[in-house]
């Protein structure tokens, strides 16, 4: 009798992600290919990884994380959210779990300069004053507990909807609107201080 | 509506506008497409005009397809073509309508960015991972099995699919989970992360950094003997990867081929006890609906 042996990791059958979300919000339509979901998702996943935390010099990995967790799990992407809410849940634990192997190694955010070679693409003045500015925005947003820092990053810099977000971090939508509240004013009074003296 | 200062307001709209540069898209990119397992990657599995026949149900063991067509010996260069065929084989990268290079690699840094893992057993440490801020990326260890000439890249998931019984073969249906709320399933832990698309993941353990490649080794490793009929041996491999990767990344994938090889092993009733283990905890799985094909659903045994 053939054994019947499934392939035990093929990427399974793109699921119909229903109808699309208007305009900002991504989608998966019908037979997307991984590639465009990448080409699509890269810059937003790797900014909001590093503003939840994950280092410099680790954003590389866990972008790829998410990544081979998105082409692991598309299958089972049911379209009760958006696609972006779904890939935002994975950034949230991939962050999650980059955080916690970070403070068990005891890293320190000063070592977060990773000298990058300079880009000759155009505006290199530009890129330099926007990197800076997300390094510096990650400094400011260690000093939030995660709770604050998860729901401040996901308004305030992937600008989602408080329902989107309740979706992505589990919680319900009242509970989003409170702690984001304390994430501005918890916020404001970590980015004072570097408004002066530079540490 | 918003509270925060025009500082604040600057800082984020600047930060905002952050992307990598295009020398950390290229190297996360390659290092990805190691990871995954596949070099090209085009539209999802679909029937197609002329494709393969379904075979017939005693149809020999599905052999492992290469995905590596011709043209894209270049890039087969630089990971080289064994590894890439066997981790593309394993991971099943036949879902193909064009396949087409990564976009965002048209040209591949020089082989000196991925290091090449020396060949080893399936037991040794597949993927290592160099300093973070490295961009060497290690790739599986080749083994002895080589494919050379390229079958039609369908052929394996349409011959997975005939073999199922009926009701599995709509692609469509591959991916179908039950109706109930499963992204409880999806995960081991408690309702908090329910409302999310979860991950399977142990508190302590980092997602993807260590394991993942030693995972889908041990995985190929099970699926091989699988494939001779070997599931004794394939039960030890999995028993081993349990072990080292409890909580591992492919953590679904172990445990649904642990279903399989009982039945290979002809150990059916801890088969039916593993597939209803796995069901109750992840009946939102994509491997759920072969779980529930396999011996440990047979009839008179429903679930």
């Amino acid at each position: 009798m053939a054994v019947i042996t499934p392939d035990l990791l093929d990427f399974p059958a793109l699921r119909s992600a229903g109808p699309a979300e208007p305009t900002s919000v991504t989608s998966a339509p019908p037979g997307a290919t991984f590639q465009a979901i990448y080409a699509e998702h890269l810059d937003l996943v790797w900014r909001s990884l590093r503003g939840l935390g994950v280092r410099e010099a680790s954003v590389e990995d866990a972008v790829q994380d998410v990544f081979l967790v998105i082409h692991r799990r598309f299958g089972s992407f049911e379209a009760r959210s958006s696609f972006r809410t779904w890939v935002f849940g994975i950034v949230l634990r991939v962050a999650r779990n980059h955080r916690r192997t970070e403070q068990r190694k005891g890293g320190c955010a000063a070592l977060d300069a990773v000298p990058e070679l300079v880009d000759s693409g155009p505006g290199p003045h530009e890129e330099a004053v926007t990197a800076e500015a997300l390094r510096e925005l990650a400094l400011v947003l260690d000093q939030l507990d995660e709770a604050k820092r998860e729901v401040f990053v996901l308004a305030e810099l992937e600008q989602m909807s408080a329902p989107e977000i309740a979706e992505a971090l589990g919680i319900n939508v009242n509970t989003v609107y409170s702690r984001l509240r304390a994430a501005r004013i918890a916020f404001e009074a970590a980015v004072a201080p570097r408004n002066g003296v530079r540490r | 509506m918003s509270d925060l200062s025009s500082k604040s307001r600057g800082l984020l709209d600047a930060a905002r506008s952050a992307r990598p540069t295009s020398a950390a898209r290229e190297r996360m990119s390659v290092a990805l497409a190691a990871r995954i397992g596949v070099v090209a990657i085009g539209a999802p599995p679909q029937p197609l005009p002329g494709a393969p026949a379904p075979l017939p149900a005693s149809a020999p063991p599905i052999v492992a397809p290469p995905i590596l067509p011709a043209p894209l010996a270049s890039v087969a260069g630089v990971m080289s073509t064994a590894k890439a065929a066997v981790i593309g084989a394993v991971l099943g990268v036949a879902g193909v309508g064009a396949a087409s290079a990564w976009p965002d690699t048209p040209q591949l840094p020089p082989p000196a960015i991925l290091v090449a893992a020396a060949p080893s057993s399936s037991g040794a440490r597949a993927v290592e991972r160099a300093a973070p801020s490295s961009p060497v990326v290690d790739t599986a260890s080749p083994t002895s099995v080589v494919e050379a000439a390229p079958p039609p890249l369908l052929e394996a998931p349409r011959a997975v699919e005939a073999s199922l019984p009926a009701r599995e073969q709509a692609p469509s249906r591959r991916a179908a989970a039950p109706a109930s709320p499963s992204r409880a399933g999806e995960t081991a832990s408690p309702s908090t992360d329910s409302r999310a698309p979860a991950l399977k993941q142990a508190p302590s353990a980092p997602l993807g950094a260590i394991s993942i490649g030693e995972e889908i080794a041990s995985l190929s490793e099970a699926q091989r003997s699988l494939k001779q009929g070997d599931g004794a041996r394939a039960i030890a491999v999995l028993d081993e990867l349990a072990a080292r990767h409890p909580s591992g990344v492919l953590r679904e994938e172990r445990l649904a081929a642990r279903v399989f090889a009982l039945c290979a092993a002809n150990r059916v009733e801890e088969a039916r006890e593993a597939g209803q283990r796995f069901l109750a905890e992840l009946p939102a799985s994509v491997q759920a609906e072969r779980v529930r094909a396999s011996c440990a659903f047979s009839p008179g045994n429903p679930r």
